[in-house]
């Protein structure tokens, strides 16, 4: 009974600690999966963690975060955001990541490109895309 | 004394002081770091209503820490219960609300706090049991609170997978079995992605083998990844008895150490608490040792069978 009233609350509740709905990787398909390269303006990859103590996973999900939070209090899905929401929540995360940096005295070059790295899987073998998040 | 299957089973004094003190360092541990988050970025939970900021930073520990640390001391002992486990339970919470205020959702502690929140719920009715009706809470013959401590927290554990498992079903209106192999292109992210955290350490691998191989053997990859899901749907199982909590707990440790070893993601606390609470090296012990017998204490009974 505990077990199913605490499994009903992480399902119910989706997303407020402790209670989750544990959604990681809860949906493979084939379309892309993605994570993100964070580089200084001439695309050298930044060592983002040592830098702000953040992952490359909480950067995307920080970025992701963000985006999916605007849309839904302008009432849209995440895929129909407009180039400035995307704008918008990037320009958010470059501040959450620059403060981070600065904090462990630690600052990011004063350029940054953060670019989406799309992976798709076609049978046997895996291509990866690169998109251009933004430069900030 | 023959105990029911899915029910709390008898458990000894000294078999229940040695998971609380067990599970209370993982508490303590998990709180130990300072947070270093001056602001909530992104509310989530109780940080909706309350500010928790004042948790961040390294100056918040010089009483934090002290706090949890008598919180500890005071769970374990028992004494003036349950200041103890509704203390650390607050802690808990603030401290990993906060860190999932700043935007990135991690879900390696929901469990101790699951299993902290059952505890206290537990303790506080029995407490609003004994001040309202005059007299403690009478539990079955052979029980106690502690049976029912360790059966909340095994539900605790066991609520997380079957949960996951559940939204599994749900996000892929139960073909998540079918789609399995999609995982492999997972296993690439993973890759790049502790790859990419610090560039100038690692080695970048062009092809990364194992997802290769995942991709390469589709019926192979379905079995190992259907292995996982059925661990976590069935986790349930291990509220049956004793024998069956330690398999499932088992299982999930050495799952857990699989999925380390193809997709580089560890989920540590959530073995621990299956070592703690599943595996229940206390009670074993003293099973294969008769200790507790001899010690006229009466040792708890395996449940169910």
């Amino acid at each position: 009974m505990v077990m199913v009233v605490l499994t009903l609350l992480c399902r119910g509740v989706k997303n407020a600690y402790p209670f989750n709905s544990f959604p990681m990787y809860a949906d493979p398909s084939e379309y892309p999966s993605n994570y993100l390269v964070v580089a200084d303006g001439a695309g050298n990859a930044l060592d983002i963690k040592k830098h702000t103590g953040l992952s490359s996973a909480k950067v995307k999900k920080i970025y992701t975060e963000r985006l999916n939070r605007t849309c839904k209090k302008k009432g849209l899905e995440p895929e129909e955001a407009t180039p400035e929401i995307r704008k918008e929540a990037f320009a958010e995360t470059m501040r959450q990541l620059r403060e981070a940096a600065t904090k462990r005295k630690r600052p990011l070059p004063e350029m940054v490109r953060i670019t989406d790295m799309l992976i798709y899987q076609e049978e046997t073998t895996f291509r990866e895309e690169p998109q251009v998040l933004g430069e900030g | 004394m023959e105990s029911k299957a899915f029910s709390p089973v008898p458990v000894c004094a000294r078999e229940w002081f040695l998971l609380r003190l067990f599970f209370a360092m993982a508490v303590v541990w998990g709180l130990w770091e300072a947070l270093p988050f001056a602001r909530q970025e992104m509310p989530n939970g109780i940080a909706y209503f309350v500010d928790l900021s004042f948790l961040g930073g390294p100056e918040a520990m010089t009483w934090f820490r002290p706090l949890v640390i008598v919180a500890a001391v005071l769970y374990v002992t028992g004494f003036l219960n349950p200041l103890g486990v509704v203390v650390l339970t607050l802690a808990h919470l603030g401290y990993n609300t906060l860190h999932n205020s700043q935007g990135f959702t991690f879900h390696g502690n929901n469990m101790i706090g699951l299993i902290l929140i059952t505890q206290s719920v537990a303790e506080l009715f029995w407490l609003g049991w004994r001040l309202v009706k005059g007299r403690p809470f009478t539990f079955a013959a052979g029980l106690s609170a502690a049976s029912y401590q360790l059966y909340f927290s095994q539900c605790a554990v066991a609520a997380v997978y079957v949960t996951s498992a559940i939204t599994k079903l749900s996000k892929t209106e139960g073909l998540w079995l079918f789609k399995s192999h999609y995982l492999a292109k997972a296993v690439v992210k993973t890759h790049r992605q502790l790859y990419y955290d610090n560039p100038s350490k690692g080695v970048y691998e062009p092809v990364i083998g194992i997802a290769q191989w995942l991709a390469e053997h589709h019926i192979i990859t379905r079995l190992a990844f259907g292995a996982g899901f059925f661990l976590e749907l069935f986790a349930f199982v291990a509220l049956w008895n004793r024998a069956w909590a330690l398999f499932i707990g088992t299982s999930f440790i050495a799952f857990h150490f699989g999925v380390e070893l193809i997709m580089k993601l560890d989920f540590r606390v959530n073995q621990v608490m299956c070592f703690i609470f599943l595996v229940n090296l206390p009670f074993w012990i003293s099973w294969m040792t008769g200790l507790g017998s001899k010690s006229g204490k009466g040792l708890p009974q395996t449940a169910g069978r």
